[in-house]
């Protein structure tokens, strides 16, 4: 199943017009390889993940529950995700460094 | 009452005793349900404070409207930035802002009768709005700057090239 879903993966439509990476591309080769269970793989192909799973669990459950403080911890992931994601994705882009 | 029956009883007055037990006695009546339900009402409003200081007013006050859905749209706005490129990112960002924007004006109106959880979430979805449609129009700006431009002569991957060279010339 999961080669069936590495040989099927959505084209990403900012790399087929410009023929740059997004800041999403690696996204659903990161998940694949997580639902398969290589989780170092996962990062490597896309770091920040993980970090949005755990950021979309938190936000489920402090809809559901309203939690005290979690705005402000869903504030500070958002800003952590936001860096990971932006910093990943110029290194990517200028071929700088890769995980 | 007491004071009627020590008094003496003249002609045509016990009708007229009577008549005045009747009467105080009504009134009496009415006392009596007047303070009963005024110590309702205070019983009821030592209460309410009790629950309200305890349980941070959740009890009284209402949610700031669409609090939650600011917030997750806020937070949405970088996930479709992640899947769908730069193009519905912004939308939903400028959704959540203009949302935030009539949110903060209802709870400035009476910022007594809205919990403060639910403006610190719109807080935080304002901010997170922010942050995702700054970073979605930077990568607008650099899609618009490569589709403008031509793509071969901006290839970022010059340096892998440059290496393979290198190796091919070391005869690798």
């Amino acid at each position: 199943m999961f080669d069936w879903l590495r040989e099927h993966m959505i084209p990403c439509p900012f790399k087929v017009i410009t023929g740059h990476d997004c800041p999403g591309c690696g996204m659903q080769r990161a998940i694949i390889e997580l639902l398969d269970g290589n989780i170092w793989l996962s990062i490597q192909f896309y770091p920040a993940l993980i970090t949005l799973v755990i950021m979309f669990v938190t936000l489920a459950l402090h809809l559901k529950f309203h939690w005290k403080h979690g705005a402000l911890v869903l504030k500070i992931m958002f800003i952590f995700n936001a860096i990971i994601i932006a910093v990943f994705y110029i290194l990517k882009t200028f071929n700088i460094f890769t995980l | 009452m007491t004071t009627d029956n020590n008094q003496p009883a003249g002609f045509d007055t016990d009708d007229l005793n009577q008549e005045q037990e009747m009467h105080q006695t009504e009134v009496n009546m009415q006392n009596t349900v007047v303070t009963e339900t005024t110590t309702i009402t205070d019983s009821d409003k030592q209460s309410s404070q009790k629950s309200g200081s305890a349980k941070s007013q959740i009890s009284m006050q209402m949610r700031v409207p669409n609090s939650g859905g600011i917030l997750a749209l806020g937070i949405l706005s970088i996930a479709m930035l992640c899947c769908c490129g730069p193009f519905l990112g912004p939308i939903l960002a400028i959704i959540a802002l203009i949302m935030a924007g009539t949110a903060t004006r209802t709870y400035k109106a009476s910022p007594e009768s809205f919990t403060s959880t639910s403006f610190g979430n719109v807080n935080a979805g304002k901010v997170c709005a922010i942050i995702g449609l700054a970073l979605c129009g930077f990568m607008l700006i650099f899609f618009i700057i490569s589709l403008v431009t031509d793509s071969s002569s901006m290839n970022f991957s010059d340096m892998e090239d440059l290496y393979e060279g290198f190796w091919d010339a070391m005869n690798y």
